[in-house]
């Protein structure tokens, strides 16, 4: 079964102004173990879809009709109570802003094992920081006994990056939504956190959905990429298919702007 | 020579502790020579906190050095900036006609009564609607807003603009569109810039040349067409962490591991050897100083015939 299928999807935003049709009959799958990148500018949609899975999608936006399906239960007619166990649980997200994601007067410590514990029941509070270390541990962060007694405004972007990447495994997740993680980033921080990924991807066979505005972030990580302009799916497809023979008029103006050396 | 900068030192206190105790210095530059000539665009590349955005803002004269000369060429009116975030960067309560017209009323340029005019003109140049004019910030987008930034440090007819980060909040599309406009505005009044980015592919699409920076300093001055044949190893390592969009190409990356030291507690020797492959006894001692090598390059290494090329 598809691990993640979503089958035209409607998210609209009814306001003062008009309806806008952020996400507007979006079909996507997500198989195991694969990374999928959905690239679009800005205000093309692509953060509202990936906030639609979550159903996290911000007032007055609503998800007008379609599925979601994940492991073969529709996420849109789930209840509340039932949604909680998947959202931060099977499907895990992490944003672009690691500074604003995190709270700035708890310690990493507390962060990551409130997420631990919220979502692993095998862990309780006297375990719960031998698994914080080895979280921090396997993101890359070095001596996590000793960082992670340390707020975040103590780290630097990168690091908080990390950090948001193991509250994010905390849960162990089938899939990891990646919203932009590496656009608040410099490069060499940024080529960082892209080979981070893909490693724990390998590593812990999860399903990444990649979200990016850059062709070339697309090319270094994903498997199949899909791409987005006013709310819909304009091409999609393997990433090499895509990038040797792009159909579609606004993927080649988005290849063509992609700098190069 | 339009703007020179000789041995610039720049710092800047940070405070210690609850007991004061003796100040700490965030070292911002460390001895800093650039020029800049007529009509020329130099490339100012680096990580954050490298103190890029300290020297362009030294550059324009918003900053003055602790210690060192700047000379430039003009007036002061001849130097303008146009700032990264295109949304801190304009008044919300200034209608766009005033803020691109601002600096030619301070200089008593015109009367306040050709401003829109005026304001009509400087817009269509940037690319935009001349109604635009009576219109307020919070209406645009960001590639719109950087387009008015644009407009504004044009309106004095300036010889050099410091281009600080212009880009790096725009998504790829947008970014390319402003890249052409200022290479367009370029060709028509033959300006200098000075481009700071953090981004190579940026820095290569627009620079004749480019200087590296790394914690304070330069480590590489280089033409533009050397930009993928690096000569230090920090420069190699930006090189190859710029991410190819081609899918073929599984490069054998080079990752730099952990973050940029501290600016505050300097590195002894080299700034650049926690993080460097190629380091050996001497970088840990003595900080090696820019020196020219072949083809006019300049580069602060002891081990450039070490570094590969790698594109």
């Amino acid at each position: 079964m598809t691990l993640l299928d979503i089958k035209n999807l409607r998210t609209y935003f009814d306001t003062e102004a008009g309806l806008v049709k952020a996400v507007d009959g979006v079909d996507l799958s997500l198989e195991r173990g694969e990374i999928v990148a959905v690239v679009g500018g800005s205000g093309s949609g692509k953060t509202i879809l990936a906030l639609s899975i979550l159903k996290l999608v911000p007032e007055p936006g609503k998800i007008v009709s379609g599925e979601i399906s994940y492991n073969g239960i529709d996420l849109v007619k789930l209840p509340a109570s039932e949604l909680r166990k998947v959202r931060g649980g099977k499907i895990s997200m992490i944003f672009q802003e690691p500074m604003t994601a995190l709270n700035p007067v708890f310690t990493i410590e507390n962060q990551i094992s409130e997420a631990i514990l919220t979502h692993d029941k095998t862990f309780d509070n006297r375990a719960a920081p031998g698994r914080t270390a080895e979280l921090l541990s396997m993101v890359g962060i070095p001596d996590p006994v000793k960082k992670m007694k340390a707020y975040p405004n103590e780290l630097s972007g990168g690091m908080r990056q990390r950090v948001m990447i193991a509250m994010a495994l905390a849960s162990k997740p089938d899939i990891l939504i990646a919203d932009e993680p590496t656009t608040a980033l410099d490069v060499t921080i940024q080529a960082q956190i892209l080979e981070l990924i893909a490693s724990l991807q390998v590593k812990l066979g999860m399903a990444v959905i990649f979200i990016t505005h850059d062709f070339g972030i697309v090319a270094q990580v994903a498997h199949r990429v899909y791409v987005m302009h006013d709310g819909r799916v304009v091409e999609s497809g393997k990433v090499g298919d895509v990038f040797e023979r792009p159909k579609d008029d606004y993927t080649k103006k988005l290849l063509a702007t992609v700098p190069v050396l | 020579m339009l703007l020179e900068l000789k041995n610039i030192v720049k710092r800047f206190p940070v405070k210690r502790g609850f007991f004061g105790g003796g100040r700490d210095f965030v070292h911002a530059l460390s001895d800093v020579s650039l020029f800049i000539k007529e009509g020329e665009t130099l490339g100012l590349v680096g990580e954050s906190g490298c103190g890029k955005s300290t020297l362009g803002r030294i550059a324009v004269g918003l900053y003055k050095p602790d210690s060192g000369t700047v000379v430039f060429g003009g007036s002061s009116k001849e130097r303008q900036i146009v700032f990264q975030d295109p949304y801190s960067s304009l008044n919300p309560r200034m209608c766009v006609g005033n803020i691109v017209t601002e600096p030619l009323i301070i200089n008593k340029l015109i009367k306040k009564n050709e401003r829109f005019k005026k304001a009509g003109e400087l817009l269509k140049e940037a690319g935009l609607n001349e109604e635009f004019a009576q219109r307020y910030p919070h209406e645009f987008s960001g590639g719109q807003r950087q387009r008015i930034c644009i407009a504004r440090a044009i309106s004095t007819r300036p010889r050099l603009i410091v281009a600080d980060e212009p880009v790096s909040s725009l998504d790829v599309a947008v970014q390319a569109d402003i890249l052409e406009l200022l290479k367009d505005l370029q060709a028509r009044y033959k300006m200098a810039y000075l481009f700071i980015s953090h981004d190579l592919r940026v820095i290569s699409k627009l620079c004749s040349r480019v200087a590296v920076m790394y914690l304070g300093k330069i480590v590489e001055l280089m033409d533009a067409k050397f930009i993928k044949e690096p000569l230090h190893p920090y420069t190699e390592a930006l090189l190859s962490a710029v991410p190819l969009p081609d899918p073929k190409i599984k490069k054998k990356r080079i990752i730099l591991e952990g973050d940029v030291p501290s600016p505050i507690d300097l590195p002894k020797g080299c700034a650049f050897n926690p993080r460097c492959r190629y380091k050996e006894d001497v970088c840990m001692k003595d900080a090696p100083v820019l020196e020219s090598k072949a083809d006019k390059r300049q580069a602060a290494c002891y081990f450039t015939q070490k570094v590969r090329n790698i594109l």
